[in-house]
């Protein structure tokens, strides 16, 4: 297992170039072993996506990066802090935008914003200002005085959002954040999501939708069974060999040709064939590195 | 069709039910475990026999110290109804609420028993503790009658006569046939006695001598209203003791007892609730974000102890408020004590809550655990009854409970008007308030090890 280095001082870790440095995590529930000895370097500004089956580790991951759950094991590096030496330090470096809606459905919309702002040390005129930019980042000015309980689905994810925003943190992490959205509503995410990451954030993004990972993060880090089996930019995932012996062979049709027909040919004589476009997609590779069997999560949510 | 879909409704109805443990707790261990609990202190366990009516201590001050009189103490003693409790001021123990009765020989009971006299004890009540108090006229008039029927037999027929203005002429045969039929009556009393037919339906006085001898609400048929009739016929007086109040404000010993009961028992299920928001933000989420801001951990848990604490103090003062105003609940002269007793008693109850809600692993587990819990330290505690009238190691189990101390400040300021300290005429309420500040302290610093153990870590 490689040692990492002691760099508890908050301005000295400034200074690294690493915003997350894991090395042999490990974490356990029971007989379960959730995190199994994982690696994982984030550089400063860049956007990882953490992509995994269910129980795969994603969660257990992201909980112990963010200072809520500690390590059976392992050297952790957050922003050149250890979580569970400097955690106080950490909280207010880092957002953290839940899976859960965690709001205050009896509080309005400003109410809700103003108290988590408050906890992360704003206050007066700032948390005021901070306030009105949350409202207007997730698009609810005009219903900043109506309670959390009745807004839709989509109005809480993006007030959820913009809830671990408000103290401008250096490092977000995002655990499904669009889960049971409207598309209009999931675009509105989308596009925080890359304006704070073209403000200099780092982010380390969890989901189960491909194509979320495509479009934000500049590299990819899929786990499966609590270790990370790929990490790359997503041509270098492509060019794994596991990749290419998974998506098989490719048979270029000329434009304009009947591709169901081709397939249908195929078929009939004996071939497994499907219909895709040229390049191997995301969920292909996904596939291909974790396999296609049913994963039920049965650890309660803690992976 | 229609049956067929109902009776899938109903096996799915019951599979859902046996499967909630929650459910069958409030279903099934709840009732049982409190219906034990008031069983116990109310009635005792098992045994299909007579029931019988738990011992009483009575306070006995012997001013006279004569032999007759100390003969009276040990028929007292060897009644074997009460235990007696031989003590130099009955009265003030009354007062303070420390015994629901007291008797006191008067001087000279030994010289008037001598000249064949009837001489007149006082038996002082609190009518805070109506139940003992009654349950002790109950079981003191037949010792009355049983010891001093010999010696002042002559006397009560003398009495008896003076009270039918019975003339000169004829008067001994008279005495003479009374006293024959009363020695028939406490032959009577003898054998109902024997028999475990209990005493009920008395009025301990104003009744009329012997009663009517129907209208006995148990329907035995043994509506017999000797024990109203006696105490006059006996010699005992019977004096009520109020507390005294500054500016005669009326007080009533039921409502004095019904706001501390409630503001006792109902703030804790209240407490508990709002303690309850803990599980609530972790089961939604929020308890985690919490946990993300820089100045977390113990100032989550402080700040639920706060928040349910300034919910306490305002139910308690809309409550002490609402007595005051319609029942006459002295709260004014006793703003300061009860402004103490009212803040100890918030933190103590904040506290348990807090150990309820960090306890728990669920909402669910800890709805049903504390619900047990609060009403069987409600009953146990003296919140639904007076503890007086329980068993010896019943009381003595209410110790252990914090209802039972947040009852005895909340009764002695509202009630016996007592002070914070101690006087020369009364005791304080400063122990119970101790009692009460060491046990919240105690119950928070758990709950913050809990907190840590449970909420603040992987």
């Amino acid at each position: 297992m490689t040692q990492l280095e002691p760099n508890p001082s908050g301005a000295a870790a400034s200074a690294t170039t690493a915003a997350l440095e894991v090395r042999g995590l490990v974490k356990t529930f029971g007989e379960v072993r959730a995190v199994d000895g994982l690696d994982l370097t984030v550089r400063r500004g860049e956007s990882i996506g953490l992509l995994g089956p269910n129980g795969a580790g994603k969660t257990t991951t992201l909980r112990i990066l963010a200072t809520l759950a500690a390590p059976d094991s392992g050297d952790v590096r957050v922003l050149g802090l250890e979580p569970r030496v400097d955690g106080a330090a950490l909280r207010g470096r880092i957002g953290v935008v839940p899976q859960e809606i965690a709001l205050y459905g009896g509080l309005t919309a400003a109410e809700n914003l103003s108290f988590f702002g408050e906890l992360s040390g704003l206050a007066g005129a700032r948390l005021a200002e901070r306030v009105d930019w949350g409202l207007e980042t997730a698009g609810l000015t005009e219903r900043r005085d109506s309670r959390v309980a009745g807004f839709s689905g989509g109005m809480k994810r993006r007030l959820n959002l913009v809830a671990a925003l408000l103290h401008e943190p250096e490092l977000v992490f995002l655990d499904e954040p669009t889960a049971g959205i409207d598309p209009q509503s999931r675009n509105h995410v989308f596009e925080q999501v890359e304006a704070i990451h073209a403000a200099g954030a780092t982010l380390v993004y969890t989901t189960h939708q491909m194509g979320e990972v495509e479009r934000l993060c500049d590299r990819i880090a899929i786990m499966d069974r609590g270790r990370c089996v790929a990490d790359g930019s997503l041509d270098e995932l492509r060019a794994l060999d596991a990749v290419q012996r998974g998506a098989g062979v490719g048979l270029r049709l000329p434009p304009g040709a009947d591709l169901e027909r081709a397939a249908r040919l195929l078929r009939e004589n004996g071939i497994d064939a499907e219909v895709r476009g040229a390049d191997v997609d995301l969920e292909t590779i996904f596939l291909a590195l974790t396999g296609r069997a049913l994963r039920d999560d049965d650890t309660d949510g803690e992976r | 069709m229609t049956l067929k879909t109902a009776l899938a409704l109903v096996r799915k109805d019951l599979r859902l039910f046996v499967r909630d443990r929650t459910a069958l707790f409030f279903a099934i261990v709840l009732p049982i475990g409190l219906a034990s609990v008031m069983g116990t202190a109310l009635g005792g366990s098992g045994g299909g026999g007579p029931r019988k009516i738990k011992k009483v201590t009575i306070a006995v001050e012997d001013r006279d110290g004569s032999e007759e009189s100390r003969a009276f103490v040990e028929t007292l003693r060897g009644s074997g109804d009460l235990r007696v409790e031989v003590v130099e001021d009955a009265r003030r123990l009354v007062a303070n609420g420390d015994r629901a009765g007291g008797l006191v020989i008067p001087e000279g009971y030994g010289r008037g028993l001598g000249a064949g006299d009837v001489p007149r004890v006082t038996l002082y009540r609190d009518p805070a503790q109506q139940i003992a108090s009654q349950v002790m006229v109950f079981q003191l008039a037949p010792v009355l009658m049983q010891g001093m029927a010999g010696s002042m037999g002559a006397g009560m027929m003398g009495r008896m006569l003076d009270m039918l203005s019975f003339p000169s002429a004829g008067r001994a045969e008279a005495e003479a046939a009374l006293r024959t039929s009363f020695d028939r009556v406490g032959a009577i009393v003898d054998q109902l006695e024997a028999s475990g037919i209990e005493w009920t339906g008395a009025s301990e006085e104003g009744d009329a001598p012997g009663g009517d001898g129907e209208g006995d609400d148990d329907g035995d048929g043994s509506g017999f209203d000797l024990m109203g009739s006696l105490p006059g016929f006996l010699g005992l007086d019977v004096e009520d003791l109020e507390p005294e109040r500054d500016g005669g404000i009326p007080v009533s010993a039921g409502a004095s007892h019904a706001f501390a009961a409630m503001a006792v028992m109902m703030l804790l299920f209240n407490l508990v609730a709002a303690a309850g928001t803990l599980q609530d933000e972790r089961a939604e989420g929020t308890l985690d974000r919490l946990r993300l801001t820089p100045a977390a951990g113990r100032a989550v848990l402080l700040g639920k102890m706060l928040v349910t604490m300034l919910l306490a103090g305002c139910q308690l003062a809309v409550l002490f408020g609402f007595g005051a105003i319609v029942f006459g609940v002295p709260v004014g002269p006793n703003a300061f004590e009860l402004a103490v007793a009212s803040f100890v008693w918030a933190f103590a109850a904040s506290a348990l809550g807090l150990l309820f809600a960090t306890a728990c692993a669920t909402r669910k587990q800890m709805e049903g655990l504390s619900t047990l819990v609060i009403l069987g330290m409600s009953a146990v505690g003296g919140a639904w009854f007076p503890r007086e009238v329980a068993p010896d190691w019943f009381q003595t189990v209410g110790l252990v409970t914090p209802v039972a101390w947040a009852m005895d400040a909340y009764h002695g300021i509202l009630w016996y008007d007592k002070g914070l300290l101690a006087t020369p005429e009364k005791d304080g309420v400063i122990v119970p308030i101790l009692v009460l500040a060491g046990a919240g302290a105690a119950m928070f610093a758990l709950s913050l090890r809990l907190y840590r153990r449970r909420f603040d870590s992987a």
